[in-house]
């Protein structure tokens, strides 16, 4: 039987969806922390997220796995015993992703104070669950597959998967998910006044501003006495690029859309 | 509150500043800028508390470059009086209709917006709805409100706005935010103008994220533009002006980003570069995985 001589693409975007999902719960986690004070816009975020877990992991990243512990099971049934643990995970995951949701949902649409707090432990655990469950595949399931299946079996898990595309981390976010994504980016960020203040006057910045300063000078030298020379001819100039670039606009008005 | 203060008063200090600038260097402006030869309808939409005479400067200038711009004529913006932000915007929608059609006929073209601060966030909900009537949306300082992101906007004047309104800024949209077009809908083109000095609201929430202008079509171009201005001079300060008839000027079917250089003899480039400052250091979008890198 021929081995696939280095990580599956299946593979290495499993992994890199295990990493992004790592990412996403820690900031869940952050949230959801015990000192947590959450307002109305936290409970948006913390939908926004859970609802990523069901729309792409939970649809997407756990069925391929299936189908993948699947071919691991029919080439070797000694792998029975992982593979049925992380079946039932997936089925455990789903669940509790879909009973979060509609909870936080009923929260959104009647906020109870007093019901936070249960939402906060429930959080924490698909977090904890999720991380205990996405260890063990990369610790056992995923080394098992790579040993066990061949090149022809990546190539039919591949089909079925790599044509789906990540709403969220993939080259084109989802105008569903696009709220959290930009989110994701300030939170990494820093995204707060200080940080950006101390970014515009970074070592980099400066140096560019002086470089560019230096160069502004230099041409003005240069050019102010060649301008003194030919004023009118500087100003003819000018003013045929500004017409040249305006030109296909100005005989006719845009067609409405 | 104190530092937010002192930048609103620095601001509305610049913003004098601007305005002086603009009654000296008004001759030399219309000269530069690009000229239509057909009148092209503009309406521009006044900012939080801005009354009509607050685009009086813009609108004067447009009209000198041949654009027929005309206020929108439904006096002092007071923000959203009603209930709700999508009661009040459906009444502002019901207002604007009529005169965004009437103008569109007049000129037999169809109007562009150009929206100073709240006035913007109008523009770019309207063309959610008047899509088929609208040009282009051109926004001078208009934030966005992320339902969740915490954008440093200042917070006097959030306080100012939430006493008016009765409601924060952070409530406006609700669970969807008000937030930039999609890459590809509305099918028009926006222009966010924003500047690194704006002392009051947040740039990197009026700016227009950068995987959606990389995302954009031709059919459909967003642009941020950077310049050197402040919030309240915004519709008097020559460089936003002399971007602005730029981007109503250019030709929707062939979009060219806009370029401050050819307005500027060579000699004079480096003040260019000092008008339109780049963006690339500040909020860049590095996309998600730097996230990921970040926090795995």
């Amino acid at each position: 039987m021929k081995r696939a001589a280095r990580t599956p693409r299946v593979l290495e975007r499993l992994y890199a969806e295990h990493r992004y999902l790592s990412a996403l719960l820690r900031v869940l986690e952050d949230k959801t922390g015990a000192r947590a004070r959450l307002k109305t816009g936290d409970y948006y975020l913390l939908r926004d997220i859970v609802g990523y877990v069901r729309d792409y992991p939970d649809h997407v990243h756990h069925p391929t796995e299936d189908l993948l512990f699947e071919r691991v099971l029919r080439k070797d049934p000694a792998q029975s015993r992982i593979v049925e643990r992380l079946r039932r995970d997936h089925q455990a995951i789903q669940a509790e992703t879909r009973q979060l949701l509609a909870r936080l949902d009923e929260l959104i649409e009647q906020p109870n104070p007093a019901r936070a707090g249960e939402i906060l432990q429930a959080c924490r655990s698909l977090a904890r669950h999720q991380r205990t469950h996405m260890q063990l595949e990369n610790r056992e399931a995923f080394p098992a597959a790579i040993a066990t299946l061949s090149g022809a079996d990546w190539q039919k898990i591949e089909t079925r998967f790599l044509t789906a595309e990540d709403p969220l981390f993939g080259n084109v976010v989802s105008s569903r998910h696009r709220l959290l994504y930009e989110y994701l980016l300030d939170y990494a960020d820093g995204g707060d006044f200080w940080s950006a203040i101390a970014r515009l006057f970074s070592v980099d910045r400066l140096v560019r501003i002086g470089r560019i300063l230096a160069s502004g000078a230099a041409d003005r030298a240069g050019s102010s006495r060649a301008a003194v020379r030919g004023g009118r001819r500087v100003r003819a100039a000018l003013s045929e690029r500004i017409s040249s670039r305006h030109r296909p606009a100005a005989p006719s008005a845009p067609a409405r859309s | 509150m104190v530092g937010d203060l002192a930048r609103l008063l620095a601001d509305l200090l610049g913003a004098a500043g601007e305005s002086t600038l603009n009654r000296v260097g008004a001759g030399v402006l219309s000269r530069i800028a690009p000229v239509v030869h057909r009148p092209r309808p503009v309406i521009t939409i006044p900012g939080f508390m801005a009354s009509d005479g607050s685009m009086a400067r813009l609108n004067a200038f447009l009209n000198r470059q041949g654009f027929k711009a005309r206020s929108w004529a439904l006096g002092q913006n007071r923000g959203l009086q009603g209930r709700s932000w999508s009661s009040s915007l459906e009444r502002i929608r019901r207002r604007m209709t009529g005169q965004i059609r009437e103008l569109a006929d007049a000129c037999s073209a169809p109007v562009s917006l150009v929206g100073h601060s709240l006035g913007g966030v109008y523009a770019r909900e309207l063309a959610y709805h008047l899509e088929d009537e609208l040009d282009r949306v051109i926004t001078l300082g208009a934030p966005t409100f992320h339902p969740y992101r915490r954008d440093r906007h200042n917070q006097v004047v959030h306080a100012i706005g939430r006493w008016v309104n009765r409601q924060s800024a952070t409530e406006f949209g609700g669970r969807a935010g008000l937030v930039h077009w999609d890459a590809d809908h509305p099918r028009l083109p926006c222009v966010a103008i924003h500047s690194p000095i704006d002392g009051f609201v947040h740039e990197r929430a009026c700016l227009i994220p950068g995987y959606i202008v990389a995302q954009s079509g031709r059919k459909t171009p967003r642009e941020n533009i950077r310049v050197l201005a402040t919030h309240a001079g915004m519709t008097c300060n020559v460089w936003v002006l002399l971007a602005v008839a730029d981007r109503l000027a250019a030709d929707r079917r062939n979009w060219q980003p806009f370029d401050p250089r050819v307005y500027f003899p060579s000699y004079l480039s480096h003040l260019a570069r000092c008008a339109y400052p780049a963006a690339d250091a500040l909020w860049g979008d590095r996309g998600a995985a730097a996230f990921v890198r970040k926090f795995q």
